[in-house]
């Protein structure tokens, strides 16, 4: 192959790809791909599997519940590292059942009919008294 | 072609031995918490060294263990955040209480005697929120009469480590302070309110014993390998406790004797002489197990260890047998198959 053909092959193909690499690296041009997204949300969960493992109850339940009940607005969930840091619980007895109320920030997928995904921050309540179900309560966070 | 059928007949063959000597050597595999892992190790070289059962026990994250307890890869899972009634009729799990730690406060005070400061709830809870600032602030003066208290400034130091231990030392802390409970609540892994945590308890002892007017929670363990100086807390009862076993076996008795539903912790348990920050760890089953003979062997060295009380690593306490007695019992060991169902769309 002569000089001019790998000058062409390297011109078509390589140097885009050193360009989107090295935007992507400093972190410059907003390229948000479905990957980089799970990637977060899986970290999200890491963090909270290791640093809250106490939120779990809540988490499960709220998946639960966007699965099953098919009249809620949002069909998926997923957290980022603000959700684990923001997250607040608190503990008390009421008419003398132990009970603990979870607060969780997220994102839920809107549950509607399009090509394209529609993430909204969510806000998770989980209300959980001793020996009954939990109740879980998902709304789009303003 | 002959020749390779009987290499790949031979390679079946040496397969199935392999299977079979697997199989006849039983293993108990339990999975779970780092914190419970030279206690279950230590029992289950004491229960090899009588039966010549081996048993493996594998670190992982509470919901990993609790998981992989449920698919069957695990004989028994080892927690230290007990599931709620509601998950364990889901997943079929039967729980029960294993081992317990005293969570002590610790506080480097230089001239003070190791011992010898009170501190309460509100004190310390105020200390984590910054609104007290100095070890010779009156509100700790007043609760420590006749004890030259230096005016040095206190480190508060708090670890963000998904463990009981900080869950329960933050359950304690808003029991006792409301305005704890409403601005920063309970949590394993907070944002500590001045903003600075360890990673880990062990990095948190090593600073709590190097930093002159440093405050801390440790569990029992590190404050007997790292020798540091406990204070007197007061329980529920109102009493200001010196932290130690006895100490701590008797919340440990009181938490096992009332009854527990989903979100009791051994914290702030009744008795004068109660310890008021106890950390428990749980174990769990499947009701009906995967692998039946080595549920059945897990089941014996549970029973074998805790009958014949053999020591848990140092500053754990252990359950009695009978504690736990009725909740192993529920754990089916045959296989047991329910009346055949009747075939669809026939007689």
């Amino acid at each position: 192959m002569s000089k001019q053909r790998y000058a062409l092959v390297a011109l078509t193909f390589v140097v885009p790809f050193m360009i989107t690499t090295t935007v992507l690296a400093q972190g410059r041009g907003r390229v948000p791909t479905g990957y980089n997204q799970r990637y977060q949300a899986l970290f999200a969960e890491q963090e909270m599997f290791r640093k809250r493992p106490e939120l779990l109850g809540c988490v499960l339940a709220a998946r639960d519940t966007v699965q099953t009940d098919a009249s809620a607005i949002f069909n998926k969930l997923r957290f980022t590292s603000k959700s684990v840091q923001s997250a607040y619980m608190v503990e008390g007895v009421t008419q003398g059942k132990n009970f603990r109320n979870v607060r969780i920030q997220g994102e839920g997928r809107v549950r509607a009919y399009s090509f394209l995904e529609n993430w909204e921050p969510a806000e998770i309540t989980c209300r959980f008294v001793a020996g009954a179900d939990p109740a879980v309560r998902i709304w789009i966070a303003e | 072609m002959y020749s390779m059928l009987r290499q790949f007949g031979l390679a079946a063959l040496l397969v199935t031995l392999l299977n079979v000597a697997g199989a006849a050597a039983a293993t108990v595999n339990i999975v779970g918490t780092p914190m419970a892992s030279n206690t279950i190790r230590g029992w289950g070289k004491a229960f090899t060294a009588t039966t010549g059962i081996d048993v493996a026990y594998i670190e992982a994250l509470e919901e990993v263990s609790t998981t992989e307890l449920f698919v069957g890869i695990y004989d028994v899972a080892v927690v230290e955040y007990p599931l709620s009634e509601y998950r364990l009729r889901r997943l079929g799990l039967v729980q029960f209480p294993l081992l317990a730690t005293g969570v002590a406060i610790v506080a480097n005070v230089p001239g003070v005697i190791p011992g010898a400061l009170r501190l309460d709830a509100p004190v310390v809870a105020s200390i984590y929120m910054g609104k007290i600032t100095h070890w010779d602030d009156a509100r700790i003066a007043e609760l420590n009469a006749g004890l030259s208290l230096p005016h040095l400034e206190i480190v508060p130091i708090a670890q963000s480590d998904g463990s009981a231990v900080t869950l329960n030392f933050t359950r304690y802390l808003a029991a006792g302070s409301e305005s704890w409970r409403q601005q920063v609540g309970l949590g394993s892994g907070l944002i500590w309110p001045l903003g600075t945590d360890e990673k880990n308890a062990m990095a948190a002892a090593q600073k709590l014993q190097s930093t002159e007017g440093a405050i801390g929670f440790q569990p029992w363990g590190h404050v007997l390998r790292f020798d540091l100086p406990t204070v007197q807390l007061q329980n529920a009862q109102g009493v200001f406790i010196k932290p130690g076993n006895e100490a701590f076996s008797r919340a440990f008795r009181t938490y096992l004797g009332q009854p527990r539903s989903d979100f009791s912790a051994a914290v702030n348990m009744k008795g004068a002489e109660s310890w008021p920050i106890v950390a428990v760890i749980h174990g769990q089953m499947k009701l009906i197990p995967e692998d039946v003979p080595d549920a059945m062997d897990a089941l014996q060295m549970l029973r074998q260890v805790l009958q014949n009380k053999v020591p848990p690593a140092a500053g754990f306490i252990a359950v009695g047998y009978d504690d736990v007695a009725a909740a192993l019992n529920q754990v089916q060991t045959s296989k047991q198959f329910g009346p055949p169902s009747r075939r669809k769309g026939g007689s």
